[in-house]
């Protein structure tokens, strides 16, 4: 009987050992991307992009929050390359010795919309009403941090606080708005281009907004060398630059 | 196209399938157990069983995220024994499943066995059945409807299960992307339509479940 087991064992480690050749075989790496769900139809075109100019690389996409997929990195899930919404995020992870030295591969602005058709013509006339605004919340939501930000810079907060609704992320102040609980929301300049029934009233053109856009790195943790590098190289490129521009992406020294 | 899109859905019943089956297996040691020592000295336990259905999934799957994370020994090892992770894989999708599925299984199959009178399974002792063979042949019997019950609960919120599977199983299409996380992709990137589609499947699925669930609870036997 005991004989048995162990020839039972041999054989499943045998196939094991098989199965383990035959994908080490296969040319095609496959590699991770785990990447601000906020990013998904650009990547989606990217990767067209991407795939038919490199053969032997695929891309899969993990899709979450950034800062979901930040713990994912520190407790050392197999995602390859870290695209971030935040550049906390990414400087934690490199802070800590998770990921590769990365950049910030496109920008992006905050900017204040309304879906009131008239009377709104700027921050400051908002100031006046009663209208709600809503931002992302700024303890966890980037876009949140970011219009919290601004709104101090510009010496509005005050003004602000007392009207302001909480998002959970940037697609969640697009549906409040939509829902009728506030009319006038801080979101990204890429969020908006889809939303036809929102008017922006404030770019926020005298702050530079450095630090907004999407951060990517190599995870050190990766197995693979070659086609995170080659991919994140892709993302700096011209075709990449365009997809991004279209998506309503503000490119890097533009 | 069409493979894409129901890919989430295959992932979703093969993984609520597994859950149901090993949370099956689990419950009706534990209820078995709590029954047989009526309670005593279990009162700790059964709170541990039941907390997977208070706690926040996303706690869940932080917690999931770290026993089995490269910094904690299980990660190590299990990486060490497979070579590869547990993390985004589609055993961290049944693995999350199974810890909502277990509580409403547990629940229903306890029930079901607290209900089989004593006598009965006294009798069949009398009459010579060890412990195994009473539980298997008179306490299993009686209690089926119960257990029934319990499997179609457990494997309706296995089917359902998002939080705990985001954080653990990660979101990959064609790999570990199931109807929920689905759902979440597609609103965040405003595709509502794909959203609606796959609500649409997961509330019928679950309705279609739970109706069986009422008609069997009604049944008389």
């Amino acid at each position: 009987m005991r004989k048995r087991i162990w020839q039972f064992l041999f054989l499943i480690i045998l196939f094991a050992g098989a199965a383990g050749c035959q994908s080490g075989e296969k040319e095609e790496t496959v590699i991770t991307i785990g990447a601000a769900a906020s990013l998904k139809s650009s990547l989606l075109e990217l990767q067209q992009q991407f795939e038919r100019e490199h053969e032997d690389v695929k891309l899969s996409f993990h899709l979450g929050s950034t800062g979901a997929i930040r713990k994912q990195v520190e407790q050392g899930a197999p995602i390859d390359v870290f695209l971030a919404a935040s550049k906390d995020d990414y400087d934690s992870l490199y802070r800590d010795g998770l990921v590769e030295k990365g950049d910030r591969l496109v920008g992006n602005r905050v900017v204040a919309v309304t879906n009131k058709p008239e009377g709104i013509q700027s921050l400051k006339d908002v100031w006046k009403t009663d209208e709600k605004v809503v931002i992302g919340n700024p303890a966890s939501v980037p876009v949140g941090r970011y219009a919290k930000e601004l709104l101090e810079q510009s010496g509005q907060w005050e003004e602000a606080e007392s009207r302001l609704i909480y998002g959970k992320d940037a697609k969640h102040v697009i549906i409040l708005m939509d829902q009728g609980a506030a009319t006038v929301g801080l979101v990204y300049n890429s969020d908006v281009e889809s939303e036809h029934n929102l008017r922006i009233i404030d770019f926020f053109e005298e702050y530079s907004q450095e630090d907004t856009g999407y951060y990517g790195a190599r995870v050190k943790r990766s197995k693979h060398q070659k086609g995170p590098n080659e991919f994140l190289d892709f993302l700096k490129s011209k075709e990449a630059k365009e997809i991004f521009k279209k998506e309503g992406f503000i490119n890097i020294g533009e | 196209m069409n493979g894409e899109f129901f890919f989430p859905i295959q992932l979703s019943i093969l993984v609520a399938c597994m859950a149901a089956a090993v949370s099956l297996i689990l419950s009706v040691l534990a209820a078995y157990r709590t029954v047989m020592t009526d309670g005593r000295g279990s009162s700790i336990l059964e709170t541990v069983y039941l907390l997977p259905l208070v706690l926040p999934p996303s706690v869940l799957g932080f917690l999931l995220l770290f026993i089995f994370g490269m910094n904690s020994p299980v990660g190590r090892t299990v990486e060490l024994l497979f070579g590869q992770t547990i993390l985004f894989s589609k055993s961290a999708a049944v693995i999350a499943a199974v810890i909502v599925a277990f509580p409403l299984m547990y629940q229903s199959v306890k029930t079901g066995f607290a209900e089989v009178n004593g006598d009965i399974v006294g009798a069949s002792k009398v009459d010579g059945a060890s412990n195994w063979k009473a539980f298997y042949h008179v306490v299993l019997p009686l209690a089926k409807k119960s257990i029934v019950m319990g499997v179609i609960l457990g494997f309706t919120r296995a089917l359902g299960e998002f939080g705990a599977t985001l954080m653990f199983a990660g979101n990959i299409p064609g790999k570990t992307q199931t109807i929920s996380t689905a759902i979440y992709v597609a609103l965040e990137s405003g595709e509502s339509h794909l959203a609606w589609k796959y609500a649409g499947v997961s509330i019928s699925l679950s309705f279609l479940l739970l109706f069986l669930m009422k008609g069997l609870d009604g049944r008389r036997d």
